[in-house]
């Protein structure tokens, strides 16, 4: 059987001090995190053909002089521990109920590359994790997630989460698998394409830039190129720069990072955060994958970014905010990023911008903030705004009771809502739903308040 | 014609809608949009390297 080798070990207890995957910084990142969700056992596959690799091998690595492998190394992780006498007596008596157990353990797996960087160590790529879990405390994580299946030796298998890569010098540097994982909820949304990481940057550099060369591909991709490459997937792009809510005197205590973050991920869309290190002339991109609130006050937010592993946390920073990030290096020195805007690939019937609801929302805000201080409201009333369809909002609506709700809820409206919801601990007071398809926010479709 | 039951809560959710969102918000709205999402022209070009 392919992948097995019936001599050598493959099933080992997780051990991060076993460096099985490397010891880069990213390799020790990631053994922190298998350990964070509890990893017991990893089952090594070798000679594993991931589909990404094998199309950057084809377009770029096998027209070198330098012979490499076309085949790779992938590590599944589960929360179970077994060995490798059940394991193999399990695919001899197709043992269903051990398949079972597997799948309900199964935390996904790691695509360790042939491919080394200039320190001699393998690159990782496609990796498949399951995310933190949803609760902490009384805090709720949210992620911005798909269902991917996986077939290990034809026992299938599934994780929820958004597939990650580290950045490869010679076919794409952060921008490039910035695009390559904001893919994955684009396609199970608007069935755009899914390219690899080669492709992705030969298709963004078709919009030129001023830098000499495509591949090898460390000069990297510009914002206008990340716009050409959503452009060309039939997509819009959306940017937003948080300087005039941060230099605005008016919006002190708002977040216009987190309330974009919770906005769109709301709806499933992957979320550009680009940065630019400060007192130098680099700049980054990374993904925004997911955030951790308390009754909607977001604490942290998760980023996929290929110099460090996949959910990495942020944390707000002294002004309690996400325009600032600061980020231990492997050297220990910390660094210090300004977040310059955010890039939202948005389906084009998604016309209501964020930037033109985002006003009408804080006029919204500003007006609970009164209620609750005159005592109309409940402390801890707050208003938040986020982006959603109609199907999930149908949805929404079946759960809760208001006035005249089987009128409502058969009701024509437009694919796309926003929606300006007043709360409190998370249960819905009012929600004014606004056409996400027009071209202003001066047009309600429902203004529903629940009953308790 | 008669207004619709849908018709006449719609038309009673804009009014008190209205009241909210004025038309000097929704100007302002325009202005911060245009804020918001405008990328100076040298920073289009920035390459992301890191």
């Amino acid at each position: 059987m392919p992948g097995i080798s019936p001599q050598k070990k493959f099933i080992f207890p997780f051990s991060p001090a076993d460096n099985r995957l490397g010891q880069s910084s990213i390799c020790t990142y990631l053994y922190e995190y298998l350990e964070a969700i509890g990893a017991k056992t990893c089952l090594h596959e070798s000679d594993y053909i991931d589909k990404d690799y094998l199309i950057d091998y084809s377009k770029f690595y096998s027209r070198s002089f330098e012979k490499f492998d076309k085949t790779t190394d992938r590590h599944h992780f589960f929360t179970s521990s077994f060995g490798q006498i059940k394991f193999k007596r399990a695919l001899e008596n197709e043992d269903k109920d051990f398949f079972k157990a597997l799948q309900e353990s199964y935390l996904g797996f790691i695509v360790l590359k042939p491919i080394k960087n200039i320190l001699g160590q393998r690159l990782i790529g496609k990796t498949v994790l399951a995310t933190y879990p949803e609760h902490h405390e009384i805090d709720i994580r949210c992620f911005l997630t798909n269902e991917h299946k996986v077939s290990l030796y034809g026992i299938p298998l599934k994780v929820k989460t958004l597939p990650f890569q580290q950045k490869d010098n010679a076919v794409g540097v952060c921008a490039t698998v910035t695009c390559w994982s904001a893919q994955f909820p684009l396609m199970h949304m608007f069935g755009t394409p899914i390219l690899s990481p080669v492709e992705v940057t030969e298709r963004a550099v078709m919009c030129p830039s001023e830098d000499s060369r495509n591949f090898p591909s460390d000069d990297g991709l510009t914002l206008s190129q990340l716009k050409y490459y959503f452009n060309s997937m039939n997509l819009e792009t959306e940017f937003i720069n948080p300087k005039p809510t941060v230099d605005s005197p008016q919006t002190p205590c708002d977040d216009i990072i987190a309330d974009a973050v919770r906005a769109y991920i709301e709806l499933g869309l992957p979320i550009i955060a680009t940065l630019n290190l400060k007192g130098t002339d680099d700049y980054h991109a990374v993904l925004i994958t997911g955030y951790r609130h308390t009754h909607g006050k977001v604490r942290e937010i998760y980023v996929h970014d290929d110099n460090i592993g996949p959910y990495h946390r942020i944390k707000p920073n002294r002004r309690g905010k996400f325009t600032s990030w600061k980020e231990s290096g492997s050297n220990g020195v910390e660094k210090e990023y300004e977040l310059q805007r955010l890039l939202i690939p948005v389906y084009p019937k998604i016309r209501l911008s964020f930037g033109k609801v985002y006003r009408a929302f804080l006029q919204f805000k500003r007006g609970t903030e009164i209620f609750v201080s005159s005592g109309t409201y409940p402390p801890d009333t707050q208003t938040e705004l986020f982006l959603t369809d109609i199907h999930r909002y149908r949805q929404f609506l079946l759960t809760k009771k208001f006035e005249e709700k089987k009128d409502i809820v058969r009701e024509p409206a437009a694919r796309f809502l926003w929606v300006i919801r007043i709360h409190n601990g998370g249960i819905p007071i009012r929600d004014y739903v606004l056409d996400g398809t027009a071209i202003y926010p001066n047009k309600i479709i429902w203004d529903i308040e629940f009953q308790q | 014609m008669a207004q619709t039951i849908q018709e006449r809560r719609l038309e009673r959710a804009q009014r008190e809608f209205n009241a909210i969102i004025t038309p000097e918000i929704l100007e302002e709205a325009e202005r911060f949009h245009k804020r918001m999402s405008y990328v100076p022209p040298e920073e289009m070009f920035k390459p992301f390297t890191m």
